[in-house]
Formats: structure tokens, sequence, C-alpha cells
């Protein structure tokens, strides 16, 4: 090597070094043949006590079984693989995460196979992530607010109304049993005058007793109806503003779709009905709930507006939104389909664009169909479309892996 | 409809689980009352072109005619007819033109008690007009002023679920006009306190909120008017009248060991009890000019003439209109009795009406506080010591500016 070869292969290496990502170079056999200075910092031993080392004999806190998952697949498929949101361990003890990606190196000869690992320290990143769709849901909740508490507040006001009908009737109720007691103790102690009869009977007259027999039952049954009404919207508010956790959870799709319907309500039920066709035989799907019922209620939401458009606000005619689940092989699927003013053609390429929307300025941020694309490609690697015809209406169609990791395997 | 019955209501909401309670929950009213039902705003105006009815209650989101479009429809068809909003939203100025449409809004969900009462009061209305002394005035009247906005902001809030003095301050402090207005009031020697108050929180608190609506009310109803067009009356110098009067009822309630809420009422009752005459001036601005007049050149009180002319005196079409408003009872009794209060004292009326008098009597004295005491007709007992009591702390306010 000549040395103006010589100084150039030592600027590689330093510029390797002071690169701000993790750079692990390996052999077929996992010997480890790089550590740069990042490699260190992020997973604990320095270079020299590591080079030559194989790599599960290097000490390093980290989820070994994906990285080692990653390798395999990198190898096989002969392409990059990415080894994503993997946890570890920083040498100060700090729980972390990393994105990893694997990639193959082939050299001329046979043996001189081996892979690259590149990565970076992605917590704050995912905490960022994680805080920004935090706030996505808070913010649409802020925005179902107003609806919430209207429907909230009509069942409290006829559960009240009820209530205070019952405390009255039962009043009237008491005064009958009252003057009905009387009568007896006068019975058993002698012979009744017909003026006594009479004032029982006035008694009786006054209290309504048909009305009563007939009206008591619906005041009960409709207190506890609304009651009921209430505690069901508190219940799905409460699940809807569950902050989600950092990994996937096992839930029930037919219930996120419940859910968000239950706390969406007041913004479709002046404009829609709403038909649900759901699956029973859905299995329970390794999902963040809070984000694909955040999907949902996007879908749901501009639904009801491209409703309104054709029907008109305030006429007191309806459109329809139909909601189905399905499961195809292996898939779960969720259409949400509509009588709307469909989506013109000419924008049809865009609207999965962050920040694009026609509708007018504090209907929609642009934002809605943007994250739908991001919670169900990347997030759950699903897949999303819609058709869409104008004056019909449109479909949009979600696809979710039911088992994705089975899948990959 | 001059019959016997306490009144009828017609009530508008598109659940019909509502209507079924609300007609359940007033069955103890059966007999006096005349309650009928509609689930959507078009049935509710077919079933008005039917039947008379007393007063509204309508709520505002429903399908089809919405609230806001039934109570526009109703004022231009039943002008006379009391409206009511009995709504769940969250936040009544985000349908704000709505509620300025209507006289009173009650939120969903509403206490019974709350809502009897105010059917009751809207029903005792009738009073006034039917062969009354406002039938024909009424009639006469194209518009009677709507609810100020600031106000009915400032309802939303103290009966918001978690309200509390600092964001009602908050409400106050973003109108600066309104801000000075209150701190001019908390800070006069009439509510003797110790030290200056400087923010509109402060004085939220000091004031309590039955005093702080009435001063929302009052500043904002005068502040509407436009003194040009009513030749025949001096705004500033009746709104200085009216903010003595307050301050002179809640004086003398509170030297009369009056309980804390009637002092307040006291000061609404001064404060808002010439509001009939900015209505009287805005609808016939020649002709109560001519009235006014007519009163100064006779040496009569304005009241006579008024009544004369009109069928009814301000004191009256105020009353009339603060109980529209869902006023205290109390207050719009004082405000429609404030020219013929009896004396000895007899409670609230007599504070109000008392004040009135003080206020323009002092007024005449211009400031000469040597005056001696009780030369006045008034003379009676304890107006001459409210006089003394009042002219003492107009002494002290005049030191203070």
């Amino acid at each position: 090597m000549t040395p103006d070869g010589l100084a150039e292969l030592r600027n590689a290496e330093r510029l390797l070094d002071e690169l701000p990502s993790l750079l692990i170079g390996l052999t077929s056999d996992l010997r480890v043949t790089r550590w740069n200075r990042m490699a260190g910092a992020l997973l604990g031993p320095p270079a020299p006590a590591v080079i030559g080392e194989s790599l599960d004999a290097a000490g390093i806190r980290w989820d070994a079984a994906r990285v080692l998952q990653g390798l395999a697949e990198c190898r096989s498929l002969g392409r990059p693989a990415r080894v994503d949101d993997l946890a570890f361990t920083r040498p100060d003890g700090s729980e972390g995460i990393l994105g990893l990606t694997v990639h193959p190196l082939t050299g001329e000869a046979a043996a001189a196979w081996g892979f690259t690992v590149i990565g970076a320290d992605i917590t704050e990143r995912k905490q960022l992530e994680r805080e920004l769709a935090q706030s996505q849901k808070l913010r649409s909740i802020g925005q179902l607010a107003s609806g919430i508490a209207h429907e909230i507040n009509t069942p409290t006001q006829y559960v009240g109304d009820n209530t205070r009908f019952l405390q009255d009737a039962f009043a009237d109720l008491l005064g009958v049993i009252g003057a009905l007691t009387r009568l007896f103790q006068e019975a058993r102690s002698g012979p009744l005058g017909l003026e006594r009869l009479g004032a029982v009977e006035a008694a009786l007259r006054r209290a309504d007793l048909d009305y009563l027999a007939a009206e008591i039952p619906v005041a009960i049954r409709h207190t506890l109806e609304g009651v009921e009404r209430i505690a069901t919207i508190v219940r799905a508010l409460k699940e809807f503003a569950h902050p989600g956790r950092e990994e996937k959870v096992m839930a029930d799709l037919n219930a996120i779709i419940e859910t968000t319907l239950t706390v969406a309500r007041n913004e479709w039920k002046y404009v829609a009905d709403v038909a649900t066709d759901l699956d029973a035989g859905l299995p329970p799907l390794a999902c963040h709930p809070g984000e694909l019922g955040q999907v949902i209620l996007n879908l749901v939401v501009n639904s009801a507006h491209a409703i309104e458009e054709v029907v008109g606000r305030g006429t007191g005619a309806k459109g329809r939104i139909t909601i189905s689940t399905q499961r195809r092989n292996g898939w779960a699927r969720i259409r949400v389909e509509d009588s709307g003013a469909g989506i013109p053609e000419a924008v049809r390429p865009r609207i999965f664009e962050p920040f694009f929307t026609t509708k007018p300025a504090g209907r929609g941020t642009g934002q809605g169909l943007a994250l739908c694309h991001t919670v169900i490609v990347e997030k759950h690697g699903g897949r999303i479309r819609f058709e869409s015809e104008a004056g019909r209406g449109t479909v949009f169609t979600i696809e979710l892996p039911i088992a994705p990791e089975e899948e990959a395997a | 409809m001059s019959d016997s019955r306490g009144g009828a209501a017609l009530f508008v909401d598109d659940e019909p689980r509502v209507l079924e309670g609300l007609q359940r929950m007033l069955r103890s009213r059966r007999e006096a009352w005349t309650l009928r039902f509609a689930a959507s705003g078009k049935e509710a105006l077919a079933r008005l072109e039917q039947e008379p009815c007393d007063v509204l209650v309508t709520d505002l989101r429903m399908p089809g005619m919405s609230g806001e479009e039934l109570l526009r429809a109703v004022m231009g068809r039943h002008p006379h007819l009391v409206r009511i909003i009995l709504s769940g939203e969250m936040d009544p100025s985000g349908s704000f033109t709505a509620v300025q449409l209507a006289h009173r809004y009650l939120a969903k969900p509403c206490d019974p008690d709350a809502l009897i009462s105010a059917l009751a009061q809207a029903f005792s209305l009738r009073r006034w007009v039917e062969a009354g002394p406002l039938q024909g005035l009424l009639g006469r009247i194209d518009s009677l002023p709507s609810l100020p906005e600031l106000y009915t902001r400032l309802v939303a809030e103290i009966q918001a679920p978690h309200s509390s003095s600092r964001r009602v301050g908050e409400v106050i402090a973003r109108d600066l006009g309104m801000t000075a207005k209150i701190l001019q009031v908390v800070n006069s020697a009439f509510f003797g306190l110790p030290r200056r108050v400087v923010n509109a929180q402060e004085a939220v608190l000091l004031l309590g909120y039955d005093t702080l609506k009435a001063l929302v009310l009052s500043s904002r109803i005068f502040g509407r008017f436009d003194a040009r067009r009513m030749p025949g009356l001096n705004v500033a110098a009746l709104w200085e009248h009216c903010t003595r009067a307050g301050l002179f009822a809640r004086t003398i309630a509170a030297a009369e060991t009056l309980p804390p809420k009637a002092q307040d009422e006291a000061f609404t009752a001064g404060l808002l009890h010439d509001i009939g005459k900015l209505v009287l001036a805005q609808n016939f601005p020649q002709e109560y000019a001519a009235v006014l007049e007519d009163a100064r050149r006779r040496e009569q009180p304005s009241d006579a003439v008024e009544t004369a002319y009109f069928g009814a005196s301000h004191a009256e079409l105020g009353a009339y209109l603060l109980g529209l408003w869902g006023i205290a009872e109390g207050v719009v009794q004082a405000v429609a009795d404030h020219h013929r209060t009896p004396l000895p004292f007899s409670g609230l009326p007599a504070a109000v009406g008392a004040a009135n008098r003080l206020a323009h009597l002092l007024a005449e004295e211009g400031g000469r506080s040597e005056t001696a005491d009780g030369e006045s007709v008034h003379g009676a007992a304890p107006f001459g010591r409210w006089q003394e009591r009042c002219r003492v702390l107009l002494a002290q306010e005049a030191r203070h500016v």
C-alpha cells in the first residue's frame, strides 16, 4: 500500500469513528470486525475489548434474539433487514430504543461474507412520536368534547326529570296507602260511613292511579336506560382517551369500532344513519387500539362531512355510513362506506399527503388521512385504499395482518 | 287567553325521551299549567298557529329546523311569546346567535326546580300584559333589547360545571371598558373596602356574582343605546343616576340589616330601575321626548305622564323586560314599584324606591354636603337617616376623586 493509500485508510477509519450512528462490522460467523466509537458509547464495551470476539460474547445488553433474527433474514434474503424498536440498556443502566439496519457484505470470495450493522438511538424520537400521537388524540377529544357533552347532557336531563316524577308519584302513592290504611283500621273497629269511602275514593282519583300505573314503569325504564347511555359514553370515552402503550396489545377490532362510534355519535347523528356489520369471528389483533380508533374516527368524521355536503346542513335529510369487518385469508378487513359527495378525481392522488385538505378552515387540518396512512401502513403493516364515485360516495378499505409475526416467520 | 289558568308552554326537542321526562316531571303542575310538546321546529310552528301559547322552551341542535331557525321564525310570527332555550350545548357562546334570539338560556341538565321557577316567572309576566298596563304598549314596540353578549357569556361561565371566580374574572378582564367600570364601582366609598381593588379577579370575589351580573347587564344595555337618537333623554346622566341608585339601595338595605342576598338584589334593582326609559326612548324617540318635556313643564313625575301617554310607565316596562330575562323576582317587583314605594320601610322595594328618590334629591343638592338633614317632605325617620348616610358616603367619594 502506498503512503497515500495508508493515509486515506486512516481518514476513512476516523470518519467511521466520528459517525453519529453506531456501526458494527461482522463476519459471517458473527465475529466483530469493526466497532465504531458510537457503538462503544451506546452498547458499553469499547472497540479493543470486542474486536475479534463473537457478538454474543461481547456482553451487549439488547434483545439479542431479534438481532439474530434480523441477521438471519439478511443472510437468507441477501438484502438489508430492519430491526426496528429494539430495546437495549445503555452502559449507565438506562433503557433505550435502537433502530438498526443489517446490510449484507459480499466479498469476492464466499468466505468474505459478512454484515454491517448500522443504527442509532431513537429513544427520543420514539418518545416524541408517542407524544405527538397522544396530543393528536387529545386534540380530537377536544374537538369531540362539546358533542360528547351534548350526548351526556341529554340523557341526564330526562333521568333527572323522570326521577323527580317518581319522587312526586311516590308521595302521591304514599297518600293513597295512608288513606287505605286508615280505612282498614276503621273497618276493623266498626261499620264504615259512606263519607269515609268517599274520601278514600277522592284520594284515589287525585292520585290518578291509572296514569301512575302506566307511567311509573316507563319512567323507571327511561331512567335506567338513560343512566346506561351515560355510562356507555363515559366508558367509551375512557377507552378512547387511554394513552396507548409502546408495544402492541391484543385487542378486539369490533369493540374499537363500537367505542369510536359511541364517542363520535354527535358528529354523525344529525346527517347520517350508521349501520355496522361486524364479523363476530374476527380474532383479537395485535395492534395499537388507540391509534386504530383514531383512524376509524377520522374516516367516520370525513364520511359525515361528505354526506353533509350532499344532504345540506340542518335539512333533516340523512345519508348512510356502513362499517363492516371481515376476516379474509389472514387479514382483518374494515370497510367504511358512505353515501357522501365522493372525492373529486383531481384530488384523489393527494388525499394521504400530510396537510392536504379541501375542507374550509376549521373543519379539517389535512392531517386526518395522512395519520390514517401512517398508522395503518407503517405501524401495523397493513393496507389502506379507497374507491370513490363523485355524487355516490366513498369506500375506504383497511386491511390489517391478523398475525404479522407468524406470517413473517 | 285571559282565563284563570296559569299559562301555556310549548316544549320542543328532537329527543322524545326528553319531552316525556319533562311531561312527567311537570305533572305536579298539570292543574295550573297547559303543557304542549313538539318533536321538531316545524311541528312547533304548526301548533303555535293553532293554539296560542305563552312560553316556548326549545332545544338548539335538532335535525331539520334548528332551534335557532325556530326562534327566529317565532320572533317574527309570535313576538310576545317568551322564548327560552333548554340546550345540552356545552358552550353556549358557540351558538351565540341563537342565544341572542331567546330571552333565557337554561343548560341541560336543568334542575327541575329551576325549570319550574323559570316557567312560573315567564307565566307571571302575563300580569303586565293581559288586561294589564303593557297590553297596548308591547304591541307598538318593535323589539325589546336582547341580552348583551358579555352578560350571556358571564352567566354561562358561572353556570359551567367547573366554574371558578378566576375564570369568571377572566371573562371580565378581557373587556377593558367593563373592567374599568367594575373597578370604579367596587372601589366606591359605598362598598367601604379597606384598600383599592386593582384587578377584575379580585373585584369578582368582592362583588359576588349577582352584583357583577347586574353591573355587566346595566352597563351593556346603556352602552347599546345611541344617545344621539334619543333627544329627550340624557343617557349619561341617567347612567350616573342609576349607578348611584344602585349604591344607595345597597347601602340602605345594609343599614336595615337585610340579608346579603337582598343587599345584592337591592343593588341590582337600583342599577336597573330605569331601564324601561331606555326602551321607551329607543322605540318612540320623538314621542318620548315630548312626554318628558311635558312632565317637566307641568312639574309632574315622569311615570304619571308616561302612563297617560303609553298606558304604562317605564317602571312596568322595565320590570317586564327584567322578568323576561329571568332576573330575580324580587328585583323585578322592586323595579315595577319604584315609584310607589310605601314608607315606612318594607324591605327591598322600599330600599329601591328610597334610593331612587335620594339619588334625585342629592343630585339636585349638587354635592352641597353641608345641607341640613331631613328638610324634605320625606323627612320620615328612616329616610332622613338613609339620606345622611348616603350624603356622607358621597362626600367621601368626592374627596377620593
